[in-house]
């Protein structure tokens, strides 16, 4: 029982970590190519923003979810 | 863990925050634990709402989520309403502020929809982008109301349960999603045809020779498309849900120096992440139209061999 207990808790952190990791990936190499392109070419600003929107909500759906079921699996489960 | 005013336990404070009101029928015989604690069994089939967990465990197959029906219909029909009545009152010399708004949206939706959507003509594809982005948007928005701030009243009126936000209940979502999913095979297959259809799932993208898997790797794009339209609106939404109920259920509802203190913080926090959900909640609907205007895009582009 113990050992089940301290499993959840690692397991819920390994959650939390990776989907920390994967989205400040994600969102970092988005942004950084949305700022060098615009940089380079500023009058395509508008025309890039929102796809960069579009981007940065796909990257950060999977670990929303992934944080969402870490605390369920802390508090309800 | 902190208890709230009914004397719940945390976890048992968000579990019940995130159980949604169930109409549906109990089997016959099925063993009824009252409030009081009697029991009582049931003689025949019962229509009833549920009043418990292991009750909505039971009902199997044909449960009704009353309250995610009630708020999604609600909302929609405001919306349909707001929107008629601004269409309605259109005015050139003097727009009001709420036609100003509404002319807003539609251009946004209209450019967005004239950037992504360029295979064919089709008159539909704007407007249901519209009617998703403010309807999804409207849904989430329910996100911002304080969590207890329905769901209490309604049980002091014997409401068991409430859930005020549609989105973070999945079988809303996957009903969307299905039914964008419906749309994309019609449209496909309108477009090009039944025979066209197959062959598009058949010959891309190795060539004839290798049908099995372009079958395989099709199918599998395919079904993708609404399980991840679905996942994603609905992951996003409960999880941003399960964090303002983790902040609520922190609160201690004691007048002493920690439990002011640990209110004062709850409510710092609460309004840090209502900030900056509201990205969320916006993104997350105008994820879910652009996606919707990207398949039906996809669905009407002619077949060509590669």
């Amino acid at each position: 029982m113990e050992i089940a207990l301290g499993l959840k808790y690692v397991g819920a952190g390994l959650m939390f970590g990776l989907a920390a990791i994967g989205a400040g990936v994600g969102a970092g190499i988005l942004s950084s190519k949305l700022i060098e392109s615009i940089a380079r070419q500023p009058e395509l600003e508008d025309q890039l923003r929102p796809t960069y929107f579009l981007g940065i909500g796909l990257v950060d759906a999977v670990p929303m979810i992934s944080v969402g079921l870490a605390f369920y699996l802390l508090f309800v489960a | 863990m902190a208890a709230d005013t009914s004397g719940r336990t945390f976890s048992e404070y968000l579990s019940h925050h995130l159980q949604n009101l169930v109409y549906g029928k109990l089997p016959a015989g099925y063993e009824r634990v009252n409030k009081d604690g009697t029991v009582e069994v049931l003689e025949k089939d019962t229509w009833t709402f549920a009043y418990s967990g292991e009750e909505v465990s039971e009902m199997g197959f044909w449960a009704f989520h009353v309250d995610t029906l009630f708020f999604s219909i609600t909302l929609g029909a405001a919306f349909l309403f707001i929107f008629a009545r601004a269409a309605k009152n259109f005015s050139m010399e003097k727009p009001t502020k709420l036609q100003s708004f509404v002319e807003m949206l539609v251009d946004f939706v209209d450019n967005t929809v004239k950037g992504t959507f360029k295979s064919a003509k089709n008159t539909l594809v704007a407007p249901m982008a519209l009617t998703i982005f403010v309807w999804v948007l409207l849904m989430n928005l329910m996100d911002l109301v304080p969590v207890d701030l329905i769901p209490y009243p309604a049980e002091l009126l014997g409401v068991p349960y409430l859930k005020v936000v549609p989105t973070t209940d999945i079988n809303l979502t996957a009903a969307l999603a299905l039914s964008v999913f419906g749309l994309y095979l019609f449209f496909s297959i309108r477009s090009k045809g039944f025979i066209g259809f197959i062959k598009s799932i058949t010959l891309h993208p190795f060539g004839p020779w290798m049908l099995p898997a372009n079958l395989f790797v099709e199918l599998v794009d395919m079904l993708a498309k609404p399980l991840s339209l679905a996942l994603r609106l609905y992951g996003n939404l409960y999880a941003g849900e399960m964090i303002f109920l983790l902040i609520a259920g922190m609160v201690a509802w004691q007048l002493t120096f920690s439990g002011i203190m640990i209110g004062i913080l709850g409510t710092l926090l609460s309004l840090a992440w209502a900030i900056f959900h509201i990205l969320i909640v916006v993104l997350q609907a105008f994820i879910f139209m652009m996606l919707t205007t990207v398949y039906m895009n996809m669905a009407h582009e002619k077949f060509e061999q590669h």
